[in-house]
């Protein structure tokens, strides 16, 4: 029997108790294939052992008192739900206000390039003070 | 006094019976001490861990809608878990290796060296064999090993078909012996 036949044989009865008549020759005979059996059979030992081992007492007990009263928790949610609320009224105020304050900047700068494009599309050739002097607000006064 | 059927307990619960809840955990708290042992490999942690899943169990039935079994439910939260708690325990992992041997020692004071040392071997090799497997060759081995589900039931658990679960089982069980074999090969390298 080659190694590889015997590790598909040792793969198929994972168990590795019920390995053929052959594959057991084989492990005899090949170290390698021994070691690999009796590390797999180890490891099936140590998976046995913790399987065996059993659950604490008072582990329900203990479960028991950790568990908290459904009350509790829809007050919490209902806590949470409120504070929510409130971020969500606050959030929208400081939206709304840093919104205006924007909006001034705005039409700040918008005043500012009224004033220039009265200097750039006058009269070429005369001063901005010329037009200022001439228009029909000056006069009037 | 007559065992109540899981969905009948759950309604007693909903209904505001809390104490109804310790029937359910008395039921399943051996298997799922058995499923967290097959992650954490330790009596006391597995004992917490165990603790937290019911109490979350508890907490989350409401979002248990009965389309699958209570049990089926129960193992899924436990495996899940248990996973994101080694996740959690993995950078201090090495310091939980020395605590575990010491443990170790300290419980089986009693027996033979050579039998102290062989139980330590097979623990290191378990540990290491369990380590290079995916998370879900993991959930799949310890199901299957520690907990004996079938594998219809273990295809339940992961949520797959069965041929699916049957194929991810054959997987992680060709993966640790592949571990092996490479422990094997090295260990007789280093003789």
């Amino acid at each position: 029997m080659k190694c590889s036949t015997f590790e598909r044989e040792l793969l198929a009865h994972h168990q590795g108790l019920d390995l053929g008549v052959e594959a057991r020759l084989h492990a005899e005979s090949c170290k390698h294939c021994r070691y690999l059996w009796q590390s797999h059979l180890a490891v099936l030992h140590r998976v046995g052992e913790e399987k065996q081992v059993a659950v604490p007492p008072f582990l329900s007990t203990r479960v028991m008192a950790g568990l908290k009263e459904p009350e509790t928790r829809v007050q919490l949610l209902s806590v949470w739900k409120q504070a929510l609320q409130v971020a969500a009224v606050l959030l929208a105020l400081v939206g709304g206000y840093s919104a205006s304050v924007r909006m001034e900047e705005r039409s700040a700068t918008e005043d500012f390039s009224v004033v220039l494009s009265d200097y750039f599309l006058m009269e070429p050739g005369s001063s901005i003070e010329e037009g200022w002097l001439y228009s029909e607000t000056y006069e009037q006064e | 006094m007559k065992m109540q059927d899981d969905n009948a307990i759950i309604a007693l619960i909903r209904a505001g019976d809390k104490e109804a809840y310790r029937q359910l955990v008395e039921r399943y708290q051996q298997k799922v001490f058995q499923t967290c042992m097959g992650f954490v490999h330790n009596e006391a942690d597995a004992a917490d861990l165990s603790q937290d899943v019911f109490i979350k169990a508890y907490e989350k039935l409401h979002l248990f809608k009965g389309a699958s079994q209570f049990s089926t439910w129960l193992y899924r939260m436990t495996t899940n878990m248990a996973i994101n708690y080694i996740r959690k325990r993995k950078f201090r992992s090495w310091f939980q290796r020395i605590d575990d041997e010491k443990n170790e020692m300290d419980i089986k004071g009693g027996e033979g060296a050579d039998a102290h040392l062989l139980r330590t071997e097979q623990k290191k090799l378990l540990r290491r064999a369990l380590e290079r497997l995916t998370t879900s060759q993991h959930k799949a081995f310890v199901l299957s090993h520690y907990q004996d589900l079938s594998n219809q039931e273990l295809a339940d658990v992961m949520d797959l078909s069965l041929k699916a679960a049957e194929s991810l089982l054959f997987r992680a069980r060709a993966r640790m012996q592949a571990t092996l074999k490479q422990m094997v090969k090295s260990e007789r390298h280093e003789m």
